[in-house]
């Protein structure tokens, strides 16, 4: 991370937010735009950094949510621990995920992360006395937490507002770090020719390894979040393909491998789908298909890569990639 | 140095090696040269470890390369520069290079290594901070090269150096070849462009469909009539 001081100040103006008194209806949009944030940053490192495009992200959102579900149901530890636990889990389990599909490039690997993902959804459905099949888990009650003496009102959004700032800035801070990073540099030269990468002697399997965990611990975050906010987890709210395709579709009409893409897609992709589906009564999805379409065949570096590109001189773009000595 | 001792490669049922063998001694230019599909660049890609052999072996000084993947290979000073040059178009000359240092223990040399490599191509220099794709074909295979020493290679692999170069950038290429295996990096150049590998090499091998079909010195090699015949076009 280059420059820490934007970022502070983003976040603290993040955080006032709710003290301008919105409505609770434009606190929910916007806790949804940051999970979307997240999730879809999530796939932004692996897929926009290291252009290893993923259609099984949702096995890793899955695996976050269930995770809190299961900490919280069976044992009894809070969601905002299960949180971080989930982020932890979706981590572990990408290894081994990754170890084998990495094996595979390009197509093929996109195809393999798609099968991965049924996987984990029939595991879900199945696995009864683990996950409760089909019928899912439900938080009927929060347990009280205190911070400072003074009780959080569950009733209110704020909280998980201000928790979605904190997950949303985590995926967006740790996408900047890795890009100023030595690391980054590996999954450019690996995003551009991995043939190369190899006879340059890049571990390409490890660098991929890495970078598939650090995606899996952010969506496993963002799955965490989800069973948090929504107190509701079943194989088809957060297994199902088309969350693995949400995320795709933030981060490439975003911006594919920008900072600032995914909270740019996010936005623009919730927003109007709040107002196709209150409006229209239209499918959002139909609604996301298009866009993606528009977005690849006029602006295939996206809404923040084209911004970013009219911004910064021409030559901008490519010196970002920075070594370090 | 490197002994590569019957080699039997296949990309699956189509065998491209048949039992290469061929050696590199220490500070040697070695030619492997061979029309298309000989199995020339198949020979590369298994010593840097993309390619599996089916029987055989590579050798580093008595250890088996054949079962190492490509960073473990580069990381004992066996380094490829591939054809086509394959840089990351998007990056800067610099960045180009201080990829090639990539592991550990070529790290503490970046700053030294790079000093070299401008050296050795000035023109380097002044384009540092251009982006690689923007650069001439020569310029480019000159980052490729340049990018293989980074990793400070006992064994510097060349395929196809000259390839698509304008011929006054094949003499310089060739120049600075020379200049490098003086210095002491041993070096094993894959070329079509068989009178100017063997013209600098001390010792060649011609490969035919997957074969050492002839070896000896450069010189040798040149005023033989088979080659003279096949590749010269004499």
């Amino acid at each position: 991370m280059r420059r820490a001081a934007p970022w502070v100040a983003a976040i603290a103006a993040a955080l006032l937010v709710p003290f301008a008194g919105p409505g609770s209806f434009v606190l929910h949009v916007l806790i949804l735009v940051l999970m979307w944030t997240t999730l879809g940053a999530a796939w932004n490192v692996l897929g926009g950094l290291a252009g290893q495009v993923s259609f099984g992200h949702a096995a890793l959102v899955g695996v976050g949510a269930y995770t809190t579900m299961i900490l919280y149901l069976k044992l009894g530890i809070a969601p905002w621990w299960g949180m971080l636990a989930g982020g932890a889990a979706a981590a572990l389990v990408s290894l081994p995920i990754g170890l084998l599909c990495f094996r595979l490039r390009g197509p093929y690997f996109s195809l393999a992360t798609l099968a991965v993902a049924e996987i984990v959804r029939l595991v879900a459905l199945n696995f009864e006395s683990l996950t409760n099949g089909p019928v899912g888990f439900l938080i009927t009650a929060l347990p009280p937490l205190h911070l400072g003496g003074w009780a959080v009102n569950w009733e209110s959004k704020t909280p998980f507002y201000v928790a979605a700032v904190l997950l949303a800035a985590a995926a967006l801070v740790s996408t900047d770090w890795v890009k100023g990073s030595r690391l980054g540099a590996y999954l450019v030269a690996i995003r551009e020719d991995e043939d190369a990468a190899e006879a340059v002697g890049i571990d390409t399997v490890r660098v991929k390894v890495i970078t598939l965990a650090h995606s899996a611990f952010l969506a496993g975050l963002g799955g965490g979040f989800y069973a948090f906010y929504f107190r509701y987890v079943d194989p088809d709210a957060v297994c199902n393909i088309g969350l693995s395709m949400e995320m795709v579709f933030i981060a490439m009409v975003g911006g594919l491998g920008t900072v600032g893409g995914p909270l740019v897609g996010a936005t623009f992709l919730t927003a109007v789908a709040e107002v196709v589906r209150g409006q229209l009564g239209l499918g959002h999805l139909v609604f996301y298909g298009l866009s993606m379409m528009l977005v690849i065949r006029f602006m295939p570096e996206g809404i923040w890569g084209r911004v970013h590109r009219l911004l910064t001189r021409p030559r901008g773009a490519a010196a970002d990639v920075a070594l370090g000595g | 140095m490197l002994a590569v001792e019957g080699l039997e490669v296949a990309y699956g049922n189509v065998t491209a090696l048949w039992d290469a063998a061929f050696d590199v001694g220490e500070r040697e230019i070695v030619a492997l040269v061979g029309g298309n599909g000989a199995g020339k660049t198949t020979t590369l890609k298994t010593i840097s470890g993309l390619l599996r052999p089916r029987r055989g072996a590579v050798r580093l000084d008595g250890e088996d390369l054949t079962r190492l993947p490509p960073a473990a290979v580069v990381a004992r000073g066996v380094v490829q520069v591939p054809e086509g040059r394959r840089l990351f178009a998007e990056m800067t000359v610099r960045d180009n290079l201080l990829l090639g240092a990539y592991h550990r223990a070529a790290r503490p040399h970046q700053a030294e290594r790079l000093e070299r490599v401008f050296e050795i191509f000035p023109r380097l220099r002044e384009r540092a901070g251009q982006v690689a794709g923007t650069l001439s074909g020569g310029e480019q295979q000159m980052v490729a090269i340049g990018r293989g020493l980074m990793a400070g290679p006992r064994l510097l692999m060349l395929d196809e150096p000259s390839l698509g170069l304008a011929p006054i950038m094949v003499e310089e290429m060739l120049r600075v070849i020379e200049e490098i295996a003086r210095q002491g990096v041993t070096v094993l150049l894959v070329e079509q462009n068989t009178e100017h590998a063997l013209a600098i090499a001390h010792r060649g091998f011609v490969l035919e469909s997957g074969r050492v079909v002839l070896s000896g010195s450069g010189r040798e090699l040149l005023a033989h009539p088979r080659v003279r015949e096949a590749y010269l076009g004499l």
